[in-house]
């Protein structure tokens, strides 16, 4: 399943309008899209305006990769179930978002290897075969474990323990 | 109850249950904006109501929601991914007493969040996820949850 986002706070219909041309042309492959408060309503796939966290997890364990704006929480799944991502970055100038650090984000995590940016120069459904074909693991916990071992350090400290 | 962990929906609660992996879960609570979280961590949760910035009437809601029920469970540490609930969590934490920690989003790696550089008045321990953002002054750098 291609699975698309544009996550819990504001509409993204440019988002939705490219998943959804790239479904028409892309008949075999199965796309659901989570489209929020956004108008464009698909016509080429399955869609839900908002999806409870049960779901959602479970749809990412079945999601071959996910397309979303480039938001921390959807990045963060992503690289928690090992999914190829394409970002499509929300901009400020299409009155997509309070401010442009979607892109900044977006800018930030293109080194990742399963990580893709969406830019306007390339061709969407040319993109999404590539993100497709994305095979490789990395690890993402270590980091974060780390990070959670010395807060809980922190936290004693302060306690004074 | 010792512990207080506070964030809102989407980006900043996953990022809050990653920081929290190694907590212990008897002495911890979780306060965020949405229903039924999947929390994956035995401690107690309550829901918060959501406000930003840009309304008064909902942080104000928000202030006095979180301040009732931290004025019952008298936390000894408020920590928040953010956003605007998580820094009001430590400014109502910080009036009643607890010690605060805030961690800016790793959303935000250009700058601080505006919640993140008002945090740097009621938290006690005031950090980035980002080593370009810190400085000798704050916010520090000490890891990150990618």
């Amino acid at each position: 399943m291609i699975f698309c986002t544009v996550g819990t706070q504001l509409p993204y219909n440019r988002l939705l309008k490219l998943c959804d041309e790239s479904a028409s042309i892309m008949p075999d492959y199965n796309f659901f899209m989570q489209i929020g408060e956004s108008d464009y309503i698909p016509k080429n796939s399955a869609w839900v305006r908002n999806i409870n966290e049960i779901d959602y997890h479970d749809k990412l364990k079945k999601t071959q990769l996910i397309i979303g704006h480039a938001g921390m929480g959807t990045i963060l799944s992503a690289l928690d179930y090992n999914i190829p991502i394409i970002l499509v970055p929300r901009k400020h100038a299409l009155n997509e978002h309070r401010n442009d650090h979607q892109l900044a984000t977006a800018h930030k995590f293109r080194h990742y290897s399963s990580i893709f940016v969406y830019d306007e120069s390339s061709d969407f459904t040319e993109l999404i075969f590539k993100a497709l074909s994305f095979v490789g693991e990395y690890e993402v916990d270590k980091k974060s474990k780390e990070f959670s071992q010395k807060l809980v350090l922190i936290v004693n400290e302060l306690l004074g323990n | 109850m010792m512990i207080l962990a506070v964030a809102s929906g989407g980006g900043h609660f996953v990022q809050l249950k990653k920081i929290l992996f190694y907590f212990e879960s008897e002495v911890l609570t979780v306060y965020s904006t949405m229903e039924n979280p999947s929390l994956n961590l035995n401690c107690k949760y309550q829901v918060i109501p959501d406000c930003n910035i840009y309304n008064f009437y909902g942080l104000f809601r928000c202030f006095m929601s979180l301040f009732c029920k931290i004025y019952i469970l008298r936390p000894k540490v408020v920590i928040s991914t953010g956003a605007a609930p998580g820094f009001l969590a430590l400014l109502v934490g910080k009036i009643l007493g607890a010690k605060t920690i805030w961690i800016d989003s790793i959303a935000n790696s250009e700058k601080l969040s505006l919640s993140g550089r008002m945090a740097r008045f009621v938290a006690d321990k005031w950090y980035t996820q980002w080593p370009e953002l810190s400085s000798e002054n704050g916010p520090y750098y000490i890891g990150s949850v990618l």
